[in-house]
């Protein structure tokens, strides 16, 4: 039986071999395409972060913060990878940043003896992944001894709406695609089962299972879908080798050492998971139709 | 084995190609269908081998009603059966090995009985020497004997053969009616379409006549 599909498959491409190729050199565009946006979406995050401005996330402190409190708080940001240059500012520091903002006028504000210092202290730190942050802020907001948390909202806010925004235009893309893929594997079966039709018919005659006359085409396509998302990736990978090579990431990604991860092993068995299954699932829906025992008659009457 | 109880056929154009067959071959009966071009011989083996629908009446064949028979049990009919098209229905595109083994391939058999099955009925048929050949470098009636090889192959307990001596010398027609007569011999119900009147008379066997889709006479 495997060597009965074996040889049909083997058939089909020496008989229609440039009609397979386009097919195949279509499906390797739309995987192309599609494993690119899979890996847009997830460097998204650290791409925007290098381009915008760095943000600066402020934990302020209650005056009557106890020192293992603290400690605590300090710790939660250390053990936090995506923030960078931790670092702490006291009530007076603050006092001091808050006059060498506001020039001289104020400078005998701190030897005033009736001054009653308003600043509170803070921690602050450079944030490097912004896609954390609204977890880790949830996280930092019920410790004792914090007094308030403050970050860019806005900018996180609109980062937020853009990768939705980007997630689901290449969500809308990818079906598009995979639609005009299904239609070219739909039309390749076409012409195949009007090629074979007299095959076919023999084929029923001598007691064929519809299965057996339509797995051919349903192995076919899946091998189509499958060599489409590997070439897909493939593809991929050999442009993001190249871009590495010859600019360096850092070049158009604007310094600061912005590092672009590849498609991860999941995420590259799930898009050739995806290739076999959309080819075969393809096929079987173009092929459905025909085969239904009698047709063998009612192809002629 | 074979049961058709007041059957028709009309074809479009009301085309009348069967008209009120009644008509019933037991288990392992050898029975020749004879009548002039045109008499309804290929019309009844259609109905017969569920390749077409009776437009009124009974078929029954080998167990399975045909009026009702279900989809999915047309396949396992079909392989109950054996049958040898009168315009032999080979594949252009497969070597004689190739298309004497398809009823084989299709029930997923092993390669190993396909080998061996297949290289004994072309050494029956007299084509082992050719079994590597195509159809189209084959004579009509050397591809006739693969049509014969083929309907035979997967061992049904009936046979059906239209015209299967056709396009054979009366040497050639004598040697396959012996591999019919073997078949037979082993228990497999034959039912053959001739309008071959000399190969009719050689042996004494029940013999149905036809004409104008009508059955004639039936004769033991
Ligand atoms: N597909 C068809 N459509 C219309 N008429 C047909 C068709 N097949 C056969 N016929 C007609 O049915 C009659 C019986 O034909 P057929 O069964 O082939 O006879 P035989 O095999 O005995 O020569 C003929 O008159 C033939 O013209
Ligand atoms: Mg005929």
């Amino acid at each position: 039986m495997i060597f009965w599909f074996n040889q049909y498959i083997l058939r089909t491409w020496k008989e229609h071999t440039s009609l397979q190729l386009m097919t195949l050199v279509v499906l390797s565009a739309t995987f192309t395409i599609f494993s690119g946006f899979l890996f847009i979406r997830s460097n998204l995050s650290s791409l925007l972060t290098q381009w915008g401005d760095q943000v600066q996330i402020t934990i302020f402190l209650k005056d009557e913060i106890k020192k293992d409190e603290l400690s605590a708080i300090k710790s939660v940001l250390l053990e936090t990878p995506t923030l960078t240059k931790t670092k702490y500012v006291s009530k007076v520091e603050a006092t001091q940043n808050f006059i060498k903002q506001m020039g001289h006028y104020s400078s005998q504000l701190l030897t005033d003896p009736e001054f009653a210092n308003p600043l509170p202290a803070s921690l602050e730190a450079q944030v490097t992944q912004y896609s954390e942050l609204p977890r880790l802020v949830s996280q930092l907001i019920p410790l004792p001894g914090v007094e308030d948390v403050s970050y860019g909202q806005g900018w996180i806010e609109n980062y937020t709406s853009f990768t939705q925004l980007f997630s689901q235009i290449s969500l809308g893309l990818i079906l598009l695609l995979l639609g005009g893929g299904l239609l070219i594997i739909g039309n390749v079966i076409q012409h195949s089962i009007i090629q074979r039709r007299e095959e076919i018919e023999v084929l029923e005659l001598v007691g064929a299972t519809r299965l057996f006359i339509q797995l051919p085409f349903i192995i076919n396509g899946a091998l189509l879908g499958f060599l489409g998302a590997v070439f897909g990736v493939l593809i991929l990978s050999g442009l993001y080798l190249w871009q590495q090579s010859t600019m360096g990431t850092t070049l158009i990604f604007g310094g600061a050492g912005i590092k672009l991860q590849f498609l991860s092993l999941l995420e590259i068995v799930t898009l050739l998971a995806l290739g076999l299954w959309f080819g075969a699932f393809g096929s079987f829906l173009c092929i459905r139709k025909f085969n239904h025992g009698w047709s063998a008659s009612e192809a002629h009457s | 084995m074979i049961s058709f109880l007041h059957t028709y056929k009309v074809y479009q154009g009301n085309v009348i190609a069967l008209r009120d067959v009644s008509l019933q071959v037991d288990k392992g009966e050898f029975v020749y269908l004879t009548g002039p071009s045109g008499a309804g011989k290929t019309t009844l083996f259609r109905l017969l081998s569920a390749y077409d629908r009776c437009s009124s009446g009974q078929i029954t064949v080998a167990n399975y009603n045909l009026n009702k028979i279900k989809p999915h049990d047309i396949p396992k009919f079909r392989r109950s059966i054996g049958v040898v098209y009168q315009d032999f229905r080979l594949l252009k595109d497969r070597n004689i090995f190739a298309n004497v083994a398809l009823p084989l391939q299709v029930q997923s058999e092993s390669q190993h009985l396909i080998q061996s099955r297949v290289s004994t009925l072309l050494e029956q048929v007299g084509l082992m020497a050719k079994s590597h050949f195509y159809p189209s470098q084959l004579s009509g009636g050397e591809q006739q004997r693969v049509a014969i090889a083929r309907a035979l192959v997967h061992q049904p307990s009936i046979v059906i053969a239209d015209e299967p001596t056709g396009n054979l010398d009366s040497d050639l027609s004598r040697e396959i009616m012996n591999l019919f007569d073997q078949v037979s011999a082993q228990g497999t119900t034959v039912f053959i379409a001739t309008h071959d009147q000399e190969l009719i008379r050689t042996k004494a066997r029940r013999v149905v006549r036809i004409q104008s889709g009508s059955i004639l006479r039936d004769e033991k």
